[in-house]
């Protein structure tokens, strides 16, 4: 490189030194340019193949995949969610009872795993703000936890359990940053206080562009009748006004629980 | 800047209702607002459910999802009459409720909690309080699956919007009461067992969530290394500038020889 500088300097004047120097400039802008943008952190958006579909009960089951196939530990006691024979202590019993996969107990959470996207974190209640408003974590030890809104059902009781998160935080990206990574089947745990944790598969990931556009009656209500859980993050982000401007919802519905 | 969003929100309301014509639903849409209901497991019943309200005007659109509960009465499906409370606080009733200790708390007990009937959700037909223990019209067996758009009266829709509405499902299965709770007649029917009416789910009901959370400060949206786009770009421009130069010095010796 510095020879060649040379070269082009010593043959400056001549119109070849010219154009080598010109290259080289070239060259190592562009080189500049591309290192630049390579280190560039933005969360993941999600892939068309998430948007899957919103009604869990006409979704078709997908075939199960977990990304990372460690062998869940507590395995014993699992009870295993399959749409045509529901059973309720598999495989230890199989006598088939006809109750739905659901626990009937309220119990808040207090963890949530998704290992697809290295989520591990604990999870606060949150409530409304005065104005309405689903509240956020607050700066302080909460800031970067996952919070279940207290006023939706508790995981794995029937209808939608709503957590939330921030995708990113003054700090850098927080709990949810690579929720856009998620793809259908993906699992994700919770774990109640009562010890009990729910496990959900994602049937559909969307990206609502505006917060006007975020269907509330969909993610708070919607089909009340089987376990779900949405996770919330916000997203798309405006750089003219240096804000997120719309949301990302996971729905993900119940598939086992787990002692 | 949100109070000046919501200042004009009415506002635009109306312009995109004028602009769609009467066919338009943005003028109801905008007026309706949606509570949600957790329903959970009250005098150990056993069971879980969930409601959602719409409230447009004074039409109320619910649905309603409830399983786990007594299934069957006497051979016939278990009868679940149901209601929204209203008028007191607002919330379901701890054990302390029950101050004759017969560990039920009975309809009675619980009501200064969640206060008296102010409308019957009956699968069919009146849904006054004068229907609330109607078993005729009211919803039956473990499960329910219920959804019915009618017309709420003054009272419970002001107890609504003041968050001291309350849904309660009653009906338990006897076996589960004590010895003493299992002899006792109803608080409400005196011809029927206590089990029958008492309270067997309970959940507030509250507005959902206006809005979209936000949880995001964009920090990692930011341009990083701004730095090294400045570098990088001065020297693409320094590049474009001496190959210019270069041109222009050919150009004139083109010039010169011809
Ligand atoms: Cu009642």
């Amino acid at each position: 490189m510095t020879r060649r500088l040379i070269r082009a300097l010593s043959t400056l004047g001549s119109r070849r030194g010219l154009y080598a120097l010109a290259l080289a400039a070239a060259a190592v802008g562009v080189a500049v340019v591309v290192v630049a943008v390579i280190s560039q952190t933005s969360p993941p958006v999600p892939s068309r193949s998430a948007y899957g579909h919103l009604n869990a009960s006409t979704a078709p089951t997908p075939a199960v995949r977990d990304r990372h196939t460690s062998p869940s530990p507590g395995a014993s006691h699992v009870t295993t969610h399959h749409p045509t024979v529901p059973t309720h202590h598999a495989p230890a019993t199989p006598g088939p009872t006809r109750q739905p996969l659901a626990l009937t107990t309220a119990s808040p959470p207090t963890r949530i795993d998704i290992p697809a996207v290295d989520v591990h974190s604990d999870v606060i209640g949150i409530g409304k703000t005065p104005g309405g408003g689903l509240a956020v974590p607050q700066p302080g030890p909460n800031l970067n936890k996952a919070a279940w809104y207290t006023g939706s059902v508790t995981p794995g009781q029937p209808g939608p359990s709503v957590i939330e998160g921030h995708i990113d935080s003054v700090y850098g990206p927080s709990v949810f940053y690579r929720l856009g990574a998620l793809a259908i089947g993906d699992r994700i745990s919770v774990t109640r206080a009562d010890g009990r944790v729910a496990v959900f598969t994602v049937n559909a990931v969307r990206t609502y562009p505006t917060h006007d556009a975020f269907p509330t009656s969909i993610v708070y209500g919607g089909d009340l009748s089987q376990p779900t859980l949405r996770l919330i993050t916000c997203a798309n982000f405006d750089e003219a006004i240096r804000h997120y401007t719309g949301n990302e919802v996971v729905y993900a519905h119940l598939i086992a629980l787990k002692r | 800047m949100r109070a000046r969003t919501k200042l004009f929100a009415p506002l635009a309301v109306v312009a995109v209702a004028a602009l769609a014509g009467p066919a338009s639903t943005a003028l109801a849409d905008s007026g309706s607002t949606t509570y949600s209901a957790t329903l959970n497991q009250i005098n150990h019943s056993g069971g879980s459910g969930m409601l959602t309200l719409t409230l447009t005007g004074s039409t109320a659109r619910i649905q309603e999802n409830w399983t786990g509960l007594a299934a069957s009465f006497g051979g016939a499906p278990y009868p679940h009459v149901q209601h929204i409370h209203i008028g007191a606080q607002g919330v379901c009733p701890s054990t302390a409720a029950d101050t004759n200790h017969d560990g039920v708390i009975s309809t009675t007990e619980g009501a200064s909690a969640y206060g008296a009937i102010g409308t019957t959700l009956s699968v069919k037909g009146d849904t006054s309080p004068a229907s609330g223990t109607n078993i005729k019209i009211a919803p039956s067996g473990p499960s329910t699956n219920y959804a019915r758009t009618i017309t709420l009266d003054s009272k419970t829709i002001a107890s609504i919007k003041a968050g001291t509405a309350v849904i309660v499902v009653h009906g338990l299965d006897p076996s589960t009461l004590s010895k003493q709770a299992q002899k006792e007649k109803s608080d409400l029917v005196p011809s029927l067992p206590l089990a029958a009416t008492s309270p067997a789910l309970c959940g507030s009901l509250n507005a959902m969530p206006v809005g979209a959370p936000q949880t995001g400060s964009g920090s990692t949206q930011s341009i990083e290394h701004e730095g090294l786009f400045g570098l990088g770009g001065g020297l693409l421009v320094g590049a474009a500038g001496v190959a210019i130069w270069a041109r222009r010095r050919t150009d004139k010796a083109t010039d010169f020889v011809s």
